[in-house]
């Protein structure tokens, strides 16, 4: 399997494509070691992938609905492949939600234009859900990723999802269920997004520093930052905002005992996002790396 | 049978199907009541993100929703629409705007929502500009001799609150939803100057009406009988000159928007 490491570094540092990034590129040549561009985004239009030019590509995925009952159609999982190999990306990182549910008897109540996915008829959320954590679930995941991997030739790594709505049935909390996850399955690699964690232990009552204790961060080949806010008495994921300070702490923490192999900043829902505070930002998660 | 996958399709349903915005049966057996509420805001976030594609359009109108709190609210409102919009197909930007301008006004004329006609005034001004900024050179007044000029395309607008202020408030991060909710009508000259340059300067009542009469054709002396005819004889040549004139230097000196 190729080599996990950017840029010939033992942690690089990244960006998420946004519009900007094509002109941050030839007035930073030296600011990031690659960029990561999600594949529904070239499914669309590939002329993000040109715009790049030689900078290292990683790719990010939010179509296998992984915890889902609805597989990827055929012809997506076909294109997923061909950008893979156009992409050249160490692995694939994908979250650990779904996006895509059909109801068991394979009737659904499509009334009312619901918005379905094309090539299945199931209800298409369009959007990342964090799942139902049970061993059902668990289990599912387990075979889909051993899956994914074995077709697609590379790792899929697992991201966790920020917690807005704790899904009735749950057995365990997601720390948990990733645990038993890499406990179940040792080759297990995860992407770690440092704004989730916080997300999920604000909307939990939780201490983020003791969900991060708790997670199995020796897995943890990447990791997300971006920003989040709070509405309507809920924190919410934000990529139009800075990432706090607290979660360059917990990068902090999290680097004095594991090394990944790459951190990206998530700065990338709004193209006229301030590119003083995308210098800056980045600076500062090399400056953690570095130490690390 | 997998309840599990009864639980996730349950879930996707609600948060894709525009009629069950406010009732849906099995989310009420399945969730607690503020879980409930919570799954609906989580409705109007996914709604929100959808939206990201026009964000670089109207970022200060998506920035002011943001810090006076009512983002999701908004959102969660639109959320039947939008999504029988998006059914449709991939949404042109243009028609998306158009569409979302609509929608907040509606949403605005039939909630009690604190702050929303800041947010309307907010999201006018940005498509004020937008539009002015394709304003193509081909397209714009031709004018006759004499006709009045001040060498530059205009654009009028009249808003409840003092926009400037809320602007300037919402760039420093400061806007204070209780100060900027003052109403404070202002009128303001969005100025197309012939090298592109896009400049914007706040006019009293009379100068709006004087710039709102330049189209090409009328001179001064046309302008002073307009006045007239709506019973201001006191506008005479000189005060309109002075006008344009105070105009035209104000556009000089204010930099870019």
């Amino acid at each position: 399997m190729q080599s996990l490491h950017i840029a010939d570094r033992e942690t690089a540092v990244g960006l998420a494509y946004c519009d900007y990034i094509p002109e941050l590129l030839t007035s930073d040549s030296d600011l990031i070691d690659y960029v990561e561009i999600p594949f529904e985004m070239l499914l669309k239009n590939e002329s993000a992938l040109e715009s790049v030019g030689d900078t290292p590509v990683v790719l990010h995925c939010a179509s296998l609905s992984i915890a889902g009952n609805i597989p990827i159609a055929d012809n997506l999982r076909s294109r997923l492949g061909d950008i893979i190999a156009q992409t050249k990306t160490p692995w694939l990182g994908e979250h650990l939600a779904f996006v895509r549910a059909q109801e068991p008897t394979n009737e659904p109540s499509m009334a009312d234009a619901v918005i379905v996915d094309p090539c299945t008829g199931a209800y298409n959320v369009g959007y990342t859900v964090s799942p139902q954590y049970s061993t059902a679930i668990l289990d599912r995941v387990l075979d889909t990723i051993s899956k994914a991997e074995d077709h697609f030739g590379l790792p899929v790594l697992l991201e966790n999802g920020p917690l807005y709505v704790s899904l009735p049935g749950s057995t365990m909390s997601q720390v948990q269920f990733i645990s038993e996850l890499c406990n179940r399955r040792p080759e297990t690699q995860l992407l770690l997004d440092l704004s989730h964690l916080e997300i999920t232990a604000q909307n939990s009552g939780k201490n983020v520093f003791s969900l991060l204790a708790d997670f199995p961060i020796k897995a943890v080949v990447e990791v997300h930052l971006s920003g989040h806010s709070i509405q309507s008495n809920m924190h919410w994921d934000d990529h139009a905002q800075r990432a706090p300070k607290i979660l360059f702490d917990l990068l902090e923490v999290l680097m004095k005992q594991v090394s990944p192999y790459a951190v990206t900043l998530e700065y990338n829902w709004d193209s006229g996002f301030p590119l003083t505070g995308v210098r800056e930002d980045v600076a500062r998660v090399r400056g953690i790396v570095d130490q690390g | 049978m997998d309840t599990s996958d009864i639980v996730q399709a349950e879930v996707a349903r609600f948060l894709t199907t525009p009629g069950l915005l406010n009732k849906s049966k099995e989310i009420d057996q399945l969730f607690e009541s503020d879980q409930i509420q919570e799954l609906r805001y989580f409705r109007g976030f996914i709604t929100k993100v959808m939206h990201n594609g026009i964000r670089k359009y109207i970022p200060q109108t998506m920035a002011a929703l943001n810090i006076l709190q009512i983002e999701l609210e908004f959102y969660l409102a639109v959320s039947p629409d939008y999504q029988r919009l998006r059914a449709q197909g991939p949404i042109p930007s243009e028609i998306h705007l158009r569409w979302y301008e609509n929608a907040l006004n509606e949403w605005v004329s039939n909630e009690i929502v604190e702050g929303g006609t800041l947010i309307q005034d907010i999201l006018a001004h940005e498509l004020v500009q937008h539009h002015a900024r394709q304003i193509n050179r081909s397209a714009k007044t031709h004018y006759e001799k004499n006709a009045v000029s001040i060498g530059a395309e205009v654009v009028l607008r009249r808003y409840s609150h003092d926009l400037q202020t809320a602007l300037r408030d919402l760039k420093s991060g400061t806007l204070d939803p209780a100060r900027t909710l003052l109403k404070n009508p202002m009128n303001l000259a969005y100025c197309l100057k012939t090298n592109g340059i896009h400049v914007l300067i706040e006019v009293d009542a009379l100068t709006a009406r004087a710039l709102s009469l330049i189209d090409g054709k009328r001179t001064i002396s046309d302008m002073v009988s307009c006045f007239a005819t709506h019973g201001l004889q006191d506008v005479d040549k000189e005060m309109l000159s002075n006008i344009f004139a105070r105009v035209v230097s104000q556009i000089s000196q204010n930099s870019e928007v």
